[in-house]
């Protein structure tokens, strides 16, 4: 057995495939040691939770008092009205809402009615919202001279475990798909490229195949509502808001994904690439859990991330009872962002052709 | 850059060409027009420039200076290295490409299959066949579409003596149909016979380009002006 002229292959090799080698083994781990910071805290302390006040007659003064007695667990955003409050609710931007009663900081006997709103499709945080109701009780109790009591009030649908978890695993498949398959499937295109050039573009091709990729995508979303229907479960998963989501956030997905294998002329790297992006969109995008659970720096990150919305956005179509249009900016956002990695995508187009020899 | 040709006769050419990666200068002041009616040879030692000129004439490569004029009617191509879908059967890929062309599913197409020999493996994965079968489908989808300007780049390559004459005896009659053929190669012995216009390109520059009936009042065979101007090698 002769090992040496095949280690020395494999050297040769690995010096011809430098850049693959350096990103899985040096970017790879870069990445997810770093990714760590991001885990720095899971027990929520500063998620945002809503402060408003029931009617006109709470003060400035009434609702500084609350939001200074929920600042040691939370980092509380004050609303100028209740329907706001609650729309940012459904939107995840807040996690609860504190509806402030008046004279809470002139009254000095009686009982004053809190209530607190939390989203029962939020699953994940159906427990934490009780400890929170707790916590609420607790600081106002003893920062006020009054009986206090807290209501706990939940708006939409309350969910199961599982049920809060299909709009997550079909936005995963959708994801997988878009940067494993997209890639894969678009680097076996290379032997045949410079006919597809000569006969029609390249922009007819990445076109084709975004349409029938996307429309591919039915397959998931067919399967997922015979599973859903087959347990029972309550979602909606073909809710308009819910496809229109999914699919918006794929076109997205499947454009930088291929945007990233012209860009490397479809090497092994560009694959290896839309891996590491699927993982980081995983790890960062909060799309799995609340993002208000975990660091305020990761939960900067994620609202960077357009796909963050996203998921919110088809979570909430299949899970709520709430009208479209309060997520209409999110759409019209989700949408223009298609349009931007569409040109992004058009501009590596050029480039490859640039630098065709 | 791209431009179309105004003249009545349709003409694929380049003017001035010149096409440089970074410092090394892989055409220079290029210039070559491709009419119907002939046997265009294009011939040069390994790295004078020929697929850089070919490529350049399907517009897949971008000239550093110079321009491009392509005519208004089809141009089909056959690459050096065969170009096709590898996971599809060689029916599927020709079946792929005449829906891309337009290409009539007609008399055309089954006798392009015969002369290139491509019956008996139609539903064999074009991946999985011989370097030979390879180069032929790769031609076939060439000239799938009838297209009026056929170029080739070193055509006979892999395949053997009897598809090569019988390869060379189509290309012969397509051209005598009216219709344009440029042949890039590095052996012109294979062409001498059918060629009427041959050019040699030799370090990036046209060092001779003339018809048949030129050649003919040269007392020397088309080995021996390429051998004089080029070298044996």
């Amino acid at each position: 057995m002769r090992l040496r002229p095949l280690l020395v292959k494999e050297l040769v090799w690995s010096k011809r495939n430098v850049v693959a080698l350096v990103v899985l083994l040096v970017a790879v781990p870069a990445v997810f040691a770093g990714a760590s910071v991001g885990f720095q805290t899971v027990i929520p302390t500063d998620m945002p939770i809503g402060v408003v006040g029931t009617d006109g007659d709470v003060t400035d003064d009434d609702l500084t008092i609350v939001e200074g007695a929920v600042t040691f667990f939370s980092d509380p955003v004050r609303y100028d009205s209740k329907s706001t409050a609650i729309d940012d609710l459904r939107r995840e931007r807040v996690y609860a809402v504190v509806e402030v009663p008046p004279n809470v900081g002139t009254r000095s006997d009686g009982r004053l009615d809190f209530t607190l709103y939390v989203d029962g499709s939020l699953v994940p945080f159906r427990e934490t919202s009780k400890v929170i109701t707790n916590n609420v009780n607790a600081r106002l109790s003893s920062a006020l001279p009054m009986d206090v009591r807290i209501s706990r009030t939940v708006v939409e649908p309350t969910h199961t475990l599982p049920e809060y978890l299909i709009p997550l695993l079909l936005f995963g498949v959708v994801a997988l798909f878009a940067f494993t398959f997209v890639p894969y499937n678009l680097a076996g295109e290379r032997t045949a490229l410079d006919r597809i050039r000569t006969e029609s573009s390249l922009e007819a091709l990445v076109i084709a195949k975004l349409t029938f990729f996307t429309a591919l995508m039915a397959v998931p979303l067919i399967v997922f509502r015979l599973a859903t229907g087959h347990f029972g479960y309550d979602v909606a998963v073909l809710a308009p808001g819910a496809i229109a989501a999914l699919l918006l956030s794929f076109l997205f997905m499947a454009a930088v994904a291929m945007a990233i294998m012209f860009l490397t002329r479809f090497s092994t790297s560009g694959r290896f690439v839309n891996v590491i992006l699927l993982f980081g969109l995983f790890a960062f995008g909060g799309l799995i859990y609340p993002v208000g659970f975990f660091s305020s720096i990761r939960r900067a990150i994620a609202r960077l991330i357009p796909l963050h919305y996203g998921m919110i956005l088809t979570r909430s179509a299949m899970l709520k009872d709430v009208p479209l249009d309060i997520f209409s900016e999110w759409f019209a956002g989700l949408f223009g962002v298609v349009v931007l990695a569409g040109i992004g995508l058009e501009l590596t187009i050029v480039a490859y052709r640039r630098r065709s020899t | 850059m791209n431009s179309t040709n105004g003249d009545t006769e349709p003409t694929l050419a380049v003017e001035d060409l010149r096409r440089e990666y970074g410092p090394i200068t892989a055409l220079d002041d290029v210039s070559l027009a491709v009419r119907p009616g002939q046997v265009h040879c294009l011939v040069g030692p390994n790295g004078s420039g020929k697929t850089t000129l070919f490529r350049t004439l399907l517009g897949l490569i971008t000239p550093t200076e110079g321009h491009l004029r392509r005519p208004e009617a089809t141009v089909g191509v056959g690459f050096q290295r065969p170009v096709y879908y590898p996971d599809l059967t060689v029916e599927e890929n020709l079946d792929v490409f005449a829906r891309l062309m337009d290409a009539p599913r007609d008399g055309w197409r089954k006798r392009v299959v015969e002369v290139l020999g491509l019956e008996r493996v139609g539903h064999r994965q074009a991946g999985d066949l011989s370097g030979g079968f390879r180069k032929k489908l790769d031609l076939a989808l060439a000239v799938l579409k009838r297209p009026r300007f056929l170029l080739l780049d070193e055509p006979l390559s892999d395949l053997d003596d009897v598809t090569q004459n019988r390869l060379l005896e189509f290309l012969s009659e397509y051209a005598e149909g009216g219709n344009a053929v440029l042949v890039s190669t590095h052996r012109i012995e294979d062409f001498a016979t059918v060629l009427d216009r041959l050019t040699i390109l030799d370090g990036g520059r046209i060092v001779l380009d003339r018809s048949r009936a030129e050649l003919t009042d040269r007392d020397e065979s088309m080995t021996g002006i390429y051998t004089e101007l080029v070298g044996p090698g």
